[in-house]
């Protein structure tokens, strides 16, 4: 019988494997590629294992490494290592998990005695195929898993992890792949960006269907939803009252400071709960805590970003509550599938609207899971920092020629298109400093052998190299650390650049006062209670809107079909989303496919132009600056430009330049000349500046914060913003200066999309209305723009009255 | 050019980074950060050499323009002394020892060992502080009474505006008694002072703009 033992190993814990978990492993056993697509928490490690596993049983006493797991979660290496080990108690394999934390004594212990499983992430693959050693390690490899492919898929990682891949191939003769993704808009693509050029695979796909139900927060009749607004703390009460003692709920927010919020102000009003806070600036000893917690149960409710959005499945959450909105229909999913699931049981997410854009969203988001339409993944490719980095890991291996190294790297799918050309570019950059005739006298990095292979010029450097080796670069962070006492965690630099000593400001669940800031430390101590005001806000990761939601809500102001089903309370949300568009239509007008509307009124500030292409957030970032810049190349013109992820607003002193707007719609909006008017139009080279900093260090330009630094290397230390400087000052053309623009251009702003949006508004006619006061529309724009140029009360004053006069008006 | 005055006397803050005192004929600048670039090439980061080419070039400039009778290098002449190469000593050399001016260091947290290095570059080594005209010259700005002026900190100062941002360095002066002076070398960060933190001179491309407070 095929799969006896790990057949017998699910039968003795009473189970029976899934068909779809039977499926993968026969095509592990045939030696196929697949793609295993899977909610989480229903078996996919074992799916992915699990043949694997029923050999090592079958031949107990085997030596060598058979089976990668790589996963892009430190944390999850650890819980790995365990859930693999239970089928293999009691016999002679070992499973070792190997990451950042891994000390080095382990680290050394792997090369001695290979492991038959390891299990690893992408950064420490790549540092394990850094060392001479791993041809050995490797040679008798039979499966590699790529767990989380969809997230790793979108990043720099994802680049890097798929040009480990073409080596570990190399190295071992009769490898398979095996990536697990959650639910997939288009899992072909996912299977061929993971698979090396001219291999196939199979999909593999889980039917194990988990209905999702959405359940909204009604809000009381003497509270009225908000027309703006982030924080949502008027549901306090309704959500206040969802939490159960016992019964463990996880709160999602969109930002950190969201998460601050909710936790401060749901601790006081049940605090006969265990209430923990959980988000991606907090010390990861204080993360650790709460996500073992959250495994045995021991607390009520977390509230969390994103960070709790990946990983391993929590058995005992119960309750998934959303605050806002979650901005993805894939988030939305991946969230609902933390909670724990019996087979055939549904998930119901309760979602707390912040705003009342917020319900057309949620309707909006109904439609797109009932018809399965997933945001689409758009994989980087070309990445020359990556490769950059790579090709200097593989020196380290073994020196390589460079007609073989090509060979290699173009296996895989983000440098397939790469031409011999780019190749050699880089090749000049890594041994002379750059590819330009500019004069780089004493550099070096690689040098070419005798024999005509590349390799690392000492080992000093190779040591640096080593400590640098990961692509994750995180946005500037600042640590805060009590005066007296530990680390409470990071946030952003420019957060902190705004603090002065005496602020207060909340994290980590407490109050804080600014001590100082210096030595890119920000100290703190905890605030008396006299200091009342805060600083209201650091950003915190925004979540921009998808493109797929974003158009959706369109259909929302003129909805005729009914509701989906999956809304629990569909009849109270569609006579809310009328009363939107009811209100809207009476002020101004609503929202229609197929043609671009706008408003114009005019207040105080001077005069609004309100345009909505509902394109998101990014797109409309790159799109109003651009819109700008060309009114303002046709007439003199100071414009303010605000976005969201509806819509733009211009708001001028004269009516003049809006005229030309809409006038000259067709070319204000041209797809024409985007690259060259976008340059124009953004500070383009202070975004890239930023960037730069994440190019730099991912191609090893820069060493920053490595524990234990040298002291010979502070005389090495400069910021990536100097270097930045002095490259685009003598050597403007330098390939890493390109890359780093052409990350801004896709990351910051989606060019590609751009594109596609400015051709289908070119189509487009705009049609403008004249409105009296702003709609439900165009108000949070407004109340954007004047949140970062006037103090809170004041916003608060003024959007209560405006408020009020949309409420007289209904 | 820009008129500045400081510990009584009268001073010319240059757009070269240089301060010009023209009674005496002296020309005060420092962080020179000799071979920055060279070092950090020979570690495998890639900085253009024009860069440092650019450095010499504006002191040179810097000296014969002024007909400076009397140069003084406040600190961190070198960055990294122990990485000099014979090549490097010999450019150095050819470049400054022509121009018949007389050198002056104090040497600065960079120039370790860097005392023969100096020498041969026709440079006098002084005493961290010394005494000139009633001013202590040192590379450490410090707390304590006197008129300084030093180097080390490499000022810069930031304007903003709603999105916008530029950053410039500076010639600052704080508690009316230490005057900071810009790192010479255009290879260099430093903290950003805000308009209203000193008595900023921001160099903006070829000119000192008057104080910002």
């Amino acid at each position: 019988m095929p799969f006896e033992h790990i057949t017998s190993y699910f039968e003795n814990k009473g189970f029976q494997p899934f068909p779809f978990q039977l499926e993968a492993w026969m095509r592990t056993a045939s030696g196929k590629h697949q793609l295993i697509q899977c909610p989480t928490g229903s078996g996919k490690t074992l799916a992915a294992t699990g043949a694997l596993i029923d050999q090592l049983l079958a031949t107990p006493n085997s030596k060598g490494l058979r089976l990668l797991y790589v996963t892009p979660l430190r944390a999850m290496t650890k819980d790995l290592e365990l859930a693999l080990r239970e089928p293999l108690s009691g016999t002679d394999i070992t499973v070792l998990a190997r990451n950042g934390d891994t000390s080095a004594k382990d680290r050394a212990s792997l090369f001695r005695k290979h492991p038959q499983i390891l299990m690893t992430t992408p950064e420490s693959l790549s540092v394990i195929l850094s060392s001479p050693k791993s041809n050995e390690l490797f040679a008798q490899l039979e499966l590699i898993v790529v767990d989380e492919w969809h997230d790793l898929m979108a990043t720099k990682r994802g680049v890097q992890m798929s040009l480990c891949l073409q080596r570990l191939l190399k190295l071992s003769k009769k490898t398979t792949i095996t990536g697990i993704s959650a639910t997939l808009k288009d899992p072909q693509m996912a299977l061929d960006v993971l698979l090396p050029k001219g291999e196939t695979g199979l999909l593999t796909q889980a039917t194990i269907d988990r209905v999702v139900t959405l359940t909204i927060t009604e809000s009381n009749d003497d509270a009225r939803l908000p027309w703006a607004g982030h924080l949502g703390l008027s549901l306090l009460k309704p959500v206040s009252q969802a939490l159960i003692k016992g019964k463990t709920t996880l709160l999602f927010t969109n930002t950190r400071n969201q998460a601050e919020q909710w936790y401060q102000a749901l601790s006081i009003v049940r605090m006969d709960l265990s209430i923990a806070l959980h988000h991606g600036s907090l010390a990861s000893a204080t993360r650790q805590e709460v996500e073992t917690k959250l495994k045995t149960g021991e607390i009520d409710c977390v509230v969390a970003t994103s960070a709790l959005d990946l990983g391993v499945d929590f058995q005992a959450v119960e309750q998934i509550v959303q605050i806002g909105s979650p901005r993805s229909v894939s988030r939305l999913i991946q969230r609902a599938g933390r909670a724990s699931h019996r087979p055939g049981e549904g998930t119901d997410v309760l979602l707390v609207p912040t705003n009342r854009l917020h319900l057309n969203e949620y309707a909006a988001l109904a439609d797109a899971l009932d018809t399965e339409s997933l945001e689409p993944i758009r994989p980087p490719e070309q990445c020359l920092d990556v490769l950059i980095q790579h090709l200097v890991t593989m020196a380290l291996q073994a020196p390589w020629k460079p007609d073989d190294m090509f060979e290699e790297v173009t296996q895989a799918w983000a440098y397939r298109h790469m031409t011999r050309d780019t190749f050699r570019r880089l090749l000049t950059v890594l041994t002379k400093g750059s590819d330009s005739l500019k004069e780089y006298p004493e550099y070096r990095k690689l040098e070419e052998r005798d024999d005509g292979r590349f390799t690392l010029v000492s080992n000093q450097a190779a040591r640096r190299h080593r400590m640098s080796i990961g692509t994750i670069v995180s946005h500037a962070h600042v640590r805060v650390k009590m005066r007296r006492g530990g680390s409470l965690g990071e946030v952003e630099e420019s957060f902190a650049g705004r603090l002065q000593p005496g602020d207060v400001f909340r994290f980590s669940g407490k109050r804080l006062e600014v001590v100082r800031f210096s030595d890119g430390e920000l100290i703190v101590k905890p605030a008396g209670s006299r200091k009342a005001s805060e600083i209201p806000r650091w950003t915190g990761g925004r979540l921009p809107l998808s493109e797929t939601l974003a158009t959706r809500v369109v259909s929302d102001f003129q909805r005729e079909n009914p509701l989906s089903q999956r809304i629990q309370n569909s009849q109270w949300l569609a006579q809310a989303l009328k009363e939107t568009a009811e209100i809207q239509a009476r002020i101004s007008h609503c929202p229609q496919t197929g043609v671009t509307i706008a408003e114009r009124f005019k207040t105080r500030d001077g005069y609004h132009l309100c345009i909505y292409p509902f394109a998101g957030w990014l797109v409309h970032q790159a799109l109003g600056p651009l819109m700008a810049s060309r009114i303002a190349k046709r007439t003199p013109a100071t414009l303010t430009v605000t976005v969201n992820d509806y819509g733009i607003e211009l708001l001028s002193p004269e009516a003049g330049p809006l005229d030309i707007c809409t006038e000259h719609w067709s070319s204000i909006v041209q797809s024409k000349e985007l690259q060259q008017d976008l340059e124009k139009a953004l500070n383009l080279s202070e975004l890239v500046r930023r960037q730069f900093r994440a190019t730099a260090r991912i191609s090893g330009l820069i060493f920053e914060g490595y524990p234990g630094r040298q002291k010979s290397l502070r005389m090495l230390q400069t910021s990536a913003g100097l270097l930045y400087d002095v490259l685009s000052q003598y050597d403007p053309d330098h390939v890493l200066l390109m890359q780093a623009k052409n990350d801004v251009l896709r990351d910051e702003f989606d060019i590609e999309r751009l594109l596609v949006v400015l051709q289908s508004l070119e189509q487009q006619s705009v049609q403008v209305k004249q409105i009296m006061q702003p709609s439900p529309l165009a108000l949070p724009l407004v109340i954007d723009r004047l949140s970062s140029r006037l103090s809170t009360e004041t916003i608060a004053q003024r959007l209560e009255r405006m408020t009020r006069s949309f409420d007289a008006a209904s | 050019m820009q008129h500045l005055e400081f510990g009584l006397m009268e001073f010319n803050a240059r757009a070269d980074r240089t301060l010009w005192h023209r009674e005496s004929r002296t020309l005060f600048l420092s962080d020179l950060h000799l071979g920055k670039g060279a070092h950090f090439r020979q570690a495998g980061i890639p900085v253009p050499e024009a860069s440092e080419i650019s450095d010499l070039e504006r002191f040179v400039k810097a000296i014969t323009e002024t007909r400076a009778t009397s140069v003084w290098v406040l600190g961190d002449l070198f960055h990294e002394p122990q990485s000099i190469t014979e090549t490097q000593m010999k450019r150095w050399q050819s470049t400054l020892l022509s121009l018949g001016t007389e050198f002056k260091v104090i040497l600065g947290n960079h120039d370790r060992h860097a005392e023969p290095f100096a020498r041969a570059l026709g440079f006098s080594v002084e005493p961290e502080p010394t005494r000139w005209n009633g001013i202590e010259l040192a590379h450490h700005p410090d707390d304590g009474s006197a008129f300084r002026i030093a180097g080390h900190i490499h000022p810069q100062v930031e304007f903003k505006a709603a999105s916008d941002r530029l950053v410039c360095p500076c010639f600052a002066i704080k508690d009316q008694r230490l005057l900071l002076l810009p790192a010479f070398t255009g290879f260099s960060g430093g903290p950003r002072y805000q308009p209203r933190d000193a008595r900023c001179f921001p160099i903006v491309s070829d000119h000192v703009l008057p104080p910002t407070n």
